[in-house]
């Protein structure tokens, strides 16, 4: 063959059999000769490039088949030549690719070449990820003698899967079963053991390798090995012992499972069995849980048989408690049980394994091993009961005082040891005494009663915001004082946004420095235009600028419109899905845009003097003042805002200096500021400043009648009618049948759901935030009133429903955007909460999203004094209910500090837990997890918690799946807190029957009689000093 | 596939616990050094055999685990040893997360037979083994052999051939330059540390940063941000110190509140464990440019060569006393040695405060070069991409720095250095300097 007949072969063969006798008689010689053109034209066809000195041909064949060869048999002609003629190297190279049409043509060009190299290949190969040999021709060139057996792992791994494949090739007949395969080709039953010591699937337990279309005498791994062992071709004790050496290997838990399903399959008797205990011994301290229950059934087995090595196995079975696994501790703290049980002398020992079970995690293997120990405990010794009180940490508290007097402890002392958690806040001084707080401030604080009371001992803060002092505690924020400063804050919001005080500090930082452009200015902003000008500025998730809409594209045309000379006003994506409720801050940014553009700087009048949104009255009368001493343009926008985020502090005093301001502005600004006298007829066409003005002096009222005279069209709530938010928590279910009529397969399931409407003065709104009564509806048309609008009201844009629609575009799931929400009225975030709702439990079920993240709305929890109402309460159930371990965390974390600052309404927090259970969805398990978690911080938080379970249990469903996890909670915090339960509670608990384990905790609950009167004076005097230090 | 050294363990057995001649247990772990050499450091017996096979299995959790990929890994610890202690280090795969073993010279009874670093097998017999330590064992323990015993026992040899990845040995090195800045932020008991690692999310794992706060003895997980808080993103890698727990002593918690590193340090009666997990999951120690100031303007050479001839494998180097017995100023002592550690020649032990000699077994001559940011500097430097713009008034130069399709600010100044570019405004110098401020700083200091 010359090269050009080579290069006429490869380009015109059609398929493998073409090629195969044309390269079948060539001398080693020969090929040699040829390879470096094999070589060369498979640089060429790979690369799909002709060289310079390339032939005429092949120059036509690329011009001919165009971009893509890779798929062609010119392609597959010149692999399958590299494996005739070229050296091991050649084919060795990673992208040497055969595809599966010609890999029998490769098996024949290789079974005619027989190359020396043949077996470093095939070693090479099944070391790869995808080999290129298969196990059918590597069974034949080992049948007929070309190559030795491979060692490789990849061998036998072939080895496992292929004998195991079931034919699905209609035209194929079937294989026939796995153990006369074996017996067909006798080397292979050598193969066997090698599956015993890697990484492969023959003992899988994945049911899909038999079903569908396996013949009727399939037969799986371990069913062919039984089969071979019984039939004494293999050796069954070697089979046992391989299975149990098998499960030391580092490979996956599946097929671990599936080696010890083959080792009971087996069902070794009684002398196997008791062969083998040291490895069954062993392997209880395995770190895999099934792999120690499988050990730990075959030792129940001996025990049984009375053959188990009782000190040895009380020895290995402390390793048991060390695992998660509850099932597993509670089996062994069984088989200790009757091992000491069958023979006294091990008793000291297994006194000794049961008591290292107390430092399981799980409270059921704690209650198991104190069981136990407590049938023995006049055997307990003095070593025992050191042991026992190096526990104490490790325990359950419902547990500890029964562990205590097994250790000849006392009780533990009354609660106040562990009142706090260990905070250690008891002994040290709280930071002022009650009695240095005036009146009010005792008030505010949700002090008056606690301390005039000794019976209350919880009482939360006032529900009424406005008797609240909010700016003391909170980070004051200072303006950005240059245009280098306002470069760099610019420069790090396009990437991250680390709080929306930063963004309110930029909107103000460029609102009154965009006239301050220095000689360099351009150059120094030139990377940040580029990089907005590029896109990629307007790409960061967590960024102050976006390309798609909303807030964000308003933000972006911002700072484009400062940091260069053009307006930009860009419209919302098609595809973007706007949250209405921040339509005024866009209108807001919008209109800063515009004087920027104009190169009007002005300070704003809403930029907030502290973090959370807020303003003192103080610097705002000064703002006004300033700003009508220096004609500043009027901003609407700005102003309705300001009124809104106006701090209940100061404004007494604010009061009283606002007597320079104009008249008009004075009016607004002292009725605001809760003096003066509300809006007359001719203030109608500023129903806007006035309504926010009247939110601002008292954000829960009907402002109905003040508003009378303005004869205005006005059904928003929140608008001059204040929101009340009615849901009821509910599932809907679903179904749908998927195959053929005669065997179809049904899948069901059901969907959390909460209907929220939102009402305003007793009416619902539409989607539209329109009164949806047919008498409501007439009375529209009827009136002559003048209709108002909701993007002008910041206050009601918040209830606008679009904000909690379920979509990807949706600008809410940008965290600081939804935190942003609570500063457009910091006084009244309700309904930003209840869109966060939404947003949650659109996610409920579901692992937290780098796309959807829904933890931004919890922010607003955080701020110190302002009561949560009912929506904070309820966004604070959905967080706690939910598997977002993000939004979990953060409502953990509220809860937390509520209960300290007396946030929490411990009624309202159980009234929404009632309801949000009788919707049947509430994940009980979660529940339980977080608040037991919870009732560790303090003792105050205990008594919380088990309040509020208390009354919670009283009014639900105690059939409920997983009820116990609650109950657990409440057996722990009843123990903590010390108290007998409430007649409610104790009748709930009543009807609790039957032999489940919500039935025994119950029991426990009811039967439980240690009390402690003292225990409530602590948890009073540290809700005292826990609220003195929220101040 | 990242650029990766070609490696090959050479063992002249396998680590094992085995039954000596005297019928007792004994552990015994492979050496082996780049040249081939198997150095044999020390025999003896432990005092608390299973609190090490614990410390030891938590170790090899870590060296075999790619904390964000299921890709297998199967790279070796590697052992220091002097007559004060062994100490062994392993790096995580995914390059995110450092351990160490500190074995103090009181957890053994025996006899150090030499100094050095070398690499030591791990192996899953090996780990099954140290999990059947029992404390009441009398279990003898050694790292290498000597030759005689070699040739008695003819164990054959064991290769592992691997790639290193050049950012694996780059991280492994770099560590070293966050341990000087992590302080003791918190300390727990064992019982409540246990308490609190099992809390720790099993399924549902946050994907924000993650703080955990201190109220007296207790700690507790929380998703604010706080003073005193410790940052931690990626909760399931230190949930590898979870099952040590159950014997420690306490917990002791250090962070760097700049750049977000937390360690862990499980603390026993004799010995300790010391995990060291990177600010982010994805983000391991090798990416993170801690070390490139320091390799952008080096001690001078002649300081770090007089440095390193004083270095011969303590557990602790007084840098006052190396200062004085090299009359050069602490200052430059440490500074060498900071480039030390990041050319993988001294670790540094945030417990004791302190540097320690030991030299990781791998050809660390690509150390340097293997720093893209300074490299790109370099190369904006040569090719005349950096222009100053306002003389150095004292404590404030600007320089003009070219950068894709724009031209970057620096400020260099004493309060700190900051750039226009998007990744020094994102990240605010907390993942190190960026390669227009590396480019600035070099211009300043005169290399060109």
């Amino acid at each position: 063959m010359t090269p050009e007949q080579l290069e006429i072969l490869v380009l015109e063969a059609k398929n493998a059999a073409e090629l195969c006798p044309a390269f079948a008689p060539l001398t080693d010689a020969e090929r040699r000769a040829l390879a470096g053109t094999a070589s060369e034209l498979k640089s060429q066809i790979y690369k799909n490039a002709a060289n310079k000195d390339a032939s005429k041909r092949l120059q036509r064949y690329f011009e001919k088949t165009g971009k893509s060869t890779w798929d062609s048999p010119a392609y597959h002609n010149v692999t399958l030549a590299l494996f005739a003629l070229c050296p091991v190297s050649a084919v060795k190279k990673t992208d040497v690719f055969v595809n599966w049409s010609y890999r029998d043509g490769l098996g024949q060009i290789l079974l005619d070449r027989r190359p020396e190299w043949l077996d470093g290949w095939i070693a090479h190969d099944l070391q790869t990820e995808f080999p290129t040999v298969t196990f059918s021709m590597l069974r034949r060139w080992i049948r007929e003698g070309i190559c030795r057996k491979p060692a490789a792992d990849g061998y036998y791994r072939m080895l496992a899967w292929n004998l195991a494949i079931v034919e699905q090739h209609r035209d194929k007949a079937p294989r026939p079963p796995l153990s006369q395969q074996l017996l067909a080709e006798p080397d292979m039953l050598e193969d066997v053991w090698r599956l015993f010591e890697i990484d492969n699937q023959a003992f899988n337990s994945d049911g899909w390798r038999t079903a569908p279309g396996a013949p009727s005498d399939y037969e799986s791994w371990p069913e062919a090995l039984i089969k071979l062992s019984e039939a004494g071709h293999l050796d069954r004790a070697r089979l046992l012992d391989a299975s149990l050496d098998g499960l030391w290997l580092d490979i996956k838990q599946n097929q671990l499972s599936g080696l010890h399903k083959f080792h009971r399959k087996l069902a070794p008797t009684k002398k196997e069995l008791a062969d083998r205990q040291a490895g069954y011994l062993a392997l209880l301290c395995h770190r895999v849980g099934h792999v120690v229950k499988f050990a730990l059934t075959l030792l129940s087995s001996l025990e049984r048989d009375g053959e188990l090595q009782g000190n040895t196995f009380l020895a290995e079975v402390q390793a048991v408690f060390l695992q998660e696994a509850k099932g597993n501790a509670i089996s062994a703290l069984k088989l200790i049980k009757r091992v000491i049980s069958r023979e006294a002398s091990l008793l000291n020992t297994g006194l000794e394994a049961t008591i290292e079970a107390l430092r399981h995690a799980n409270i059921d293997v704690q209650n198991a091993a104190v069981e136990l120990l407590d049938a023995h405990r006049a055997q307990l010794t003095d070593a025992h009961k050191t042991a026992l009180q190096s526990t104490a940490d490790y325990i359950a508290v419902s547990l500890k005082n029964k562990v205590l007097r097994l250790a000849d402890q006392a009780k533990t002392p009354t609660a106040s040891a562990d009142r706090d958690g260990g905070t250690g806040m008891h002994t040290e001084n709280a930071a002022l005494l009650p009695s240095e707080l005036l009146p009010s401030e005792q008030q505010a604080l949700g002090l008056t009663a606690m301390l005039s009371e000794p019976a209350c001992h919880y009482a939360s803060i006032p529900a009424d915001i406005m008797q609240q002092s909010m700016l003391p505690s909170l980070q004051p924020l200072t303006p950005i004082a240059t245009a280098d400063e306002l470069i760099s804050a610019v420069s790090h919001a396009v990437e991250v946004v680390e709080s929306p005080d930063e963004v309110e500090r930029i909107l103000d930082g460029i609102s009154r420095l965009c006239n301050h452009r220095g000689d360099d200015f351009s150059a120094k902003v030139a990377p940040l235009r580029h990089r907005l000008e590029q896109g990629e500025g307007l790409a960061a998730r967590e960024g102050i600028a976006d390309g798609s809409g909303g807030a964000r594209l308003a933000l972006a045309d911002l700072i484009l419109t400062w940091l260069g000379s053009s307006l930009y006003q860009s419209s919302n994506a098609d595809y973007f899905h706007p949250c209405d409720s921040l339509a005024p801050s866009i209108a807001r940014i919008r209109a800063i845009t515009a004087r920027v553009h104009d190169k009007k700087p002005q300070a704003l009048l809403a930029a907030p003097t502290h973090s959370g949104g807020w303003i003192d009255p103080l610097v705002w009368i000064q703002r006004l003042t300033a700003a009508e001493k220096h004609r500043a343009a009027f901003d609407r926008e700005d102003f309705c805002l300001s009124l809104l985020r106006l701090a209940p502090d100061n404004r007494a005093a604010a009061l009283t200096r606002a007597g320079g301001l104009s008249q008009h502005v004075h009016r607004v600004a002292a009725f605001a500021l809760g003096g003066g006298s509300g809006p007359t007829h001719a203030d109608r066409r500023d129903y806007d400043i006035w309504i926010c003005a009247a939110r601002s002096r008292a954000p829960y009222a009907d402002w109905s009648g003040c508003f009378e005279p303005l004869k205005l069209d006005d059904r928003w709530a929140d608008s001059v009618l204040p929101a009340a938010y009615h849901w009821r928590a509910y599932q809907t279910e679903h179904k749908r049948e998927y195959g053929p009529a005669d065997n179809k397969t049904v899948h069901q399931w059901k969907t959390p759901r909460l209907d929220i409407k939102v009402m305003a003065g007793g009416r619902e709104m539409d989607e539209s935030g329109k009164s949806t009564s047919v008498l409501a509806k007439l009375a529209r048309t009827l009136s002559p009133g003048l209709a108002t609008d909701w993007r002008r009201l910041p206050s009601a844009a918040l209830n606008q429903r679009s904000a909690g629609k379920y979509t990807w575009a949706g600008e809410l799931h940008t965290a600081w955007v939804a935190h942003w929400l609570v500063y457009q009225w910091p006084l009244c975030p309700d309904g930003a909460y209840i869109s966060g709702v939404k947003q949650a439990l659109a996610r409920i079920d579901m692992d937290g999203s780098n796309w959807e993240p829904g933890f931004g709305f919890f922010y607003g929890l955080f701020q110190k004094h302002r009561p949560w109402r009912q929506a904070g309460h309820l966004l604070l159930c959905i967080g706690l209910a939910g598997k977002d371990a993000d939004s979990r965390g953060l409502a953990m974390d509220a809860l937390t500090e509520g209960i300290e600052n007396g946030c929490v309404e411990i009624e309202l927090l159980s009234e929404t837990l009632v309801r949000l259970a009788q919707g049947q969805w509430l994940k009980l398990n979660r529940l339980g997890d977080n608040l037991l978690q919870l009732s560790g911080i303090s003792l105050l938080h205990a008594w919380v918690v088990n309040e509020t379970l208390q009354r919670w249990i009283a009014r639900v469903d105690l059939k409920q799946h997983n009820i116990y996890k609650v109950l657990e909670v409440l057996l722990e915090t009843q123990s903590s807190v010390r108290q007998p339960l409430t007649a409610q509670a104790a009748a709930a608990l009543k009807t609790v029957k039957g032999g489940s384990k919500a039935a025994r905790l119950a029991t426990r609950l009811l039967k439980s009689d240690d009390f402690d009167a003292a225990v409530l004076a602590d948890v009073r005097q540290l809700a005292i000093e826990y609220r003195l230090r929220s101040r | 596939m990242s650029a990766a050294l070609d490696f090959n363990y050479r063992y002249a057995f396998a680590s094992g616990l085995e039954t000596a001649q005297d019928g007792k247990p004994r552990l015994s772990l492979a050496t082996c050094n780049p040249d081939h050499s198997t150095p044999y450091f020390f025999d003896g017996r432990v005092r608390s055999p299973r609190i090490m096979g614990d410390m030891l299995i938590a170790l090899s959790e870590v060296v075999r685990t790619h904390f964000f990929l299921p890709r297998p890994v199967l790279l070796d610890p590697v052992l220091t040893s002097n007559e004060k202690l062994l100490r062994l280090e392993g790096f995580s795969g995914c390059c995110g997360v450092y351990a160490r073993v500190d074995l103090p010279a009181e957890f053994f009874t025996g006899e150090c037979h030499g100094r050095g670093t070398t690499n030591v097998d791990f192996n899953t017999p090996m780990r099954n083994a140290l999990m059947r330590l029992r404390d009441h064992e009398d279990v003898r323990f050694a790292v290498g052999r000597d030759q005689v015993m070699l040739s008695r026992d003819a164990a054959e040899t064991v290769e592992k051939k691997v790639k290193l990845p050049l950012r694996w040995i780059k991280g492994f090195s770099e560590v070293q330059a966050y341990l000087p800045s992590l302080q003791l932020r918190m300390e727990s008991g064992a019982a409540d540390a246990l308490r609190f690692m099992r809390s720790l999310p099993k399924a549902a794992k946050p994907r924000m940063p993650s703080y955990v706060v201190a109220s007296g003895g207790k700690i507790r997980l929380s998703q604010r941000p706080q003073a005193g808080a410790v940052r931690l993103l990626g909760t399931h890698r230190i949930k590898i110190i979870e099952p040590l727990l159950a014997r420690a002593g306490r917990l002791r918690i250090w962070s760097d509140g700049d750049n977000g590193t937390s360690a862990w340090e499980v603390c026993f009666n004799t010995g300790s464990f010391f995990l060291m997990i990177s600010p982010e999951v994805y983000r391991g120690f090798s990416g993170e440019g801690q070390a490139l100031s320091a390799l952008a303007k080096p001690a001078p050479e002649a300081v770090v060569a007089r440095v390193r001839a004083q270095l011969q494998w303590q557990s602790e180097i007084d840098t006052a006393a190396l200062a004085g017995d090299l009359q050069l100023d602490r200052q430059q002592v440490e500074s060498a040695l900071a480039l030390l550690g990041s050319r993988g020649l001294v670790g540094f032990d945030a417990v004791s405060g302190q540097y320690f000699h030991r030299e990781l077994p791998f050809d660390l001559s690509q150390v340097e070069d293997l720093q893209p940011r300074l490299k790109n500097a370099r190369k904006l430097i040569d090719s005349g991409k950096v222009r100053l713009l306002s003389a150095d008034d004292g404590e404030t130069s600007v320089y003009e720095v070219a950068g894709t399709g724009t031209n970057h600010r620096v400020q260099l100044q004493t309060a700190g250095d900051s750039c226009t570019c998007p990744w020094f405004s994102k990240y605010q110098g907390a993942r190190g300097p960026c390669k227009h401020i590396l480019a600035a700083q070099l211009a300043r200091d005169g290399e060109a």
